[in-house]
Formats: C-alpha cells, structure tokens, sequence
C-alpha cells in the first residue's frame, strides 16, 4: 500500500541537449530532449514537492533566446494536472541551489523548505574565492538566496545537516557532498513506511540526468557513469550514484532523474495538452489516476 | 553608450556577485545563530569585492540614455552598503528581529534594483548561465537583437 501519491511533472525542455553533458565522455554524439521536471507527492497528510523548478518571469527569455528551453509552464497549470494548487503545497525538498531547482519559492506560500546546511555553508566560502573562481558557484542566483533569507526570517527555510531519516514519515533525505554541488541532496521516499522497504524511490535531483548514468551505454557491460559537469568531483559522483541505487535494491528505474526524457515510457504517464508530460510512479488507495 | 555598457556590466556583475555573498552570509547568520563568529571573515571579503564596483559606478561616463540604468545601479550599490552595515549589527549577540528584518529589506531592495537594471539592457543578467548545468552547453542562439 503506497503512503505517497508520486507524480514527475515536466514543466519546460532543451529539445537539443548535447549527451556529453548527460552523460560524462561520449563527445559529438548527439543530442536528446531534456525535459525540466520537479516531483510531486501526496499523501500523509502532506504536499510535498522536490525542487521548485525556476521563475520564467525572470530567466525565460534569456533562457528561450539563448540555449533553447521551451514550452515552459509555470507551477499553477502543471500542478492543476494533478489536482493540486501551489498554495497546497506544505513542504518543498531543494536539492540544490541552483536557479533551474528553488528558482520559483515564491510560488508556494505556505511550504517549508529544506535544503542542506552544506550547500549554503560552502556556496558562501565559494563566494570569498573572488571573480576568477565564478565556476564553483555557477547558476545561482542570489534572488533565491535573498529569498531564502526571509523565509528563514519567517521560520520556513530549514537547513538540515547531512542525512535525516523520516524527515517526513517514510522520507529520507541524504547528502551528497561535493558532487554536482557542495551539498546536493537526494530524497529518499520509502513508499510502504517500513524501515527495510521494499517499495523505494530516490528522487536523485541533478546527480544524475539520465538512466544511462546508472548502467552506462553497453547494457552488456554496465557501469556508472556520471553526469558531465561537478563542482566536487566525478569520483563523490560515481558513490553517490552507487548508494542511491543500493537503496533502491538495485532497480535502476526506481532512482528517478528527473531530467529523463524515457520516464514516461517507464511508468505510466500522459502528455498534457500543453504538451508536457504526467508520469505517474505511485498511488495511494485513495487518489485517482492522473494519467489515465 | 557602447562603453557606458561595457563598464557597467562589470559593475552589475561584482554588485550581483556581492549580493549573493551578502546574502548567503545573512542566510547562514540566520540559521546558525549561536556560530556566527566566523562569519566576520566572508564579510570582509563581501566588503572588498564590492569597492570596485562602488568606486567604478561614482566615476561611470554616463550618456543620458542611461541614467536610468544607472540610477538602478546607484540605488542597489546604496542597498548593498546599508545591508554591510546591518550584518555588522546582526553580529552583535544582542541583535534583535528588527535588525534582521532591515537586513533582509536592504537585500531586497538591491534584488529588485539590480534586476530592474538588468531589465533595461541586454547582457546584464542575474544569473551566470554561461556556467549553467541545464543550459552552458546548449549550442547558443543568435540573439536576435545581434543578428545582421
């Protein structure tokens, strides 16, 4: 019996996203779609979402005139699919701080945010680096942190310190140091309540982009393979990788990248008439379809 | 103007830079209120990281096309200064919730001050995209305001 309804909600895409940069090392080998998704959950009582998706008020533009994202909706319309507003939502898990990932906080007036003590300790000593180590704290945007400021004036940003079991019940969330960020975190959702689950998800945020960061290219000869860009290193990335699918009881379609185009051929799923797509991992006993 | 453009995109990108890093250091003061000794440090870097822009911005040729650019920038650098004074007031272990709410304020006002800046003229954006994951390496368009 699943405690959580669990939907991935696309909300924009790069149609042309080049592989070398989902996956370390095939150079000039094309391209695939990159759908930006954020995850959906109810149940418990709860809503919860991981990660906000970001602010098209502020970066769509740019973002559409220059790198090719599209179709972008804001969280009103994608949510509506599922029945939920964003004042609904109670909690928000921020993987990291990246703009595309809490960019849109101030669509949520009534969630607490949770995000990992290490990405803002570090992101700030990153900061007194100077100009020439831009690099390191690349893609922030410090109107989210500013953001953050006043919700943790308002009591409703939460920084949480490395791995906290039932952060909500049958909810994980785990550092992940010095990988694609400083303090990436990875949600963890163990969908039967029980300690040693046996229905697990791991929502992986940006530490992965694809399933092929699981098992490599040769399904023959599987590997890790990380993802194309780490401010930590490619080493913390390929660990981190691992334990996420040991969680999972090495099913590697149960570490979600939301950044995987195939995940609506996986589980069930429904292209809106926006042209974005529902995918459906869970159900609790008394929700309905979302896709069906 | 051209140079007006080029001189101050500097000036916006060491004011963003610097507001991040004021921020960040309001975030964690906020946070960790009882280990805020070691925060005197990245403010000092904050504080050095900002004279250059400040200093740049009062000597800017500034064409008259511009200056309501620049009174954008004007007004965040202001914002950035107060927000300097009020961390150092936040420091004190007997800061109260109404310094930290003029803290936030004065970050706040610079957000909006230097996104309205960024609003008026192309080039001047408050996220670095050339270092964004989902973005850096997507083959860039033309933009249409250079096509030609």
């Amino acid at each position: 019996m699943s405690q959580y309804s669990i939907w991935v909600l696309d909300y924009a895409a790069v149609e042309t996203f080049p592989l070398s940069v989902m996956l370390y090392g095939p150079q000039y080998q094309g391209t695939r779609k990159l759908p930006y998704a954020y995850v959906l959950l109810k149940g418990q009582g709860r809503t919860i979402l991981i990660d906000t998706g970001y602010d098209h008020v502020n970066y769509g533009r740019t973002l559409a005139e220059l790198y090719g994202v599209s179709n972008y909706h804001g969280p009103a319309q994608v949510l509506a699919e599922c029945g939920v507003r964003p004042e609904d939502v109670t909690t928000v898990f921020i993987t990291h701080a990246h703009f595309d990932h809490m960019g849109a906080m101030h669509h949520f007036p009534n969630a607490r945010f949770y995000i990992q003590q290490r990405e803002v300790d570090k992101w700030v000593w990153a900061l007194t680096l100077g100009p020439e180590f831009r690099f390191l704290v690349g893609a922030a945007d410090p109107a989210d942190i500013v953001k953050a400021v006043e919700l943790t004036q308002q009591g409703r940003m939460i920084c949480v310190d490395g791995d906290v079991q039932d952060a909500l019940p049958g909810i994980d969330l785990h550092l992940a140091a010095d990988t694609h960020t400083y303090g990436s975190m990875y949600v963890t959702v163990r969908n039967d309540g029980a300690s040693a689950s046996q229905d697990v998800f791991v929502f992986a945020g940006d530490l992965l982009y694809t399933y092929d960061n699981l098992t490599g290219l040769d399904q023959e000869n599987p590997q890790y393979v990380p993802i194309g860009l780490a401010v930590g290193s490619q080493s913390n990335l390929i660990f981190a990788t691992a334990e996420m699918l040991r969680q999972a009881g090495g099913e590697p379609r149960r570490v979600v990248p939301v950044h995987e185009t195939r995940l609506k051929d996986v589980f069930p799923s429904r292209r809106t008439t926006a042209g974005l797509y529902v995918v459906e991992l869970a159900l609790t006993a008394d929700e309905t379809s979302k896709v069906f | 103007m051209l140079r007006y453009v080029v001189e101050s995109r500097t000036c916006h990108e060491r004011l963003r830079d610097g507001l991040t890093q004021l921020a960040g250091i309001a975030l964690l003061m906020m946070t960790r209120r009882n280990r805020i000794d070691s925060l005197q440090a990245p403010l000092d870097a904050a504080r050095a990281l900002l004279v250059p822009p400040f200093e740049a911005l009062a000597c800017l040729a500034v064409p008259r096309e511009a200056r309501h650019h620049h009174q954008h920038l004007l007004t965040a650098a202001d914002a950035l200064r107060q927000a300097i004074a009020r961390i150092e007031t936040c420091l004190y272990p007997n800061a109260d919730e109404r310094s930290r709410s003029a803290l936030t304020r004065s970050l706040r006002r610079a957000t909006e001050h230097l996104r309205a800046a960024g609003a008026l003229l192309p080039g001047f954006a408050m996220v670095d995209m050339a270092q964004a994951c989902c973005a850096c390496h997507a083959a860039p368009v033309r933009p249409t305001c250079l096509a030609g």
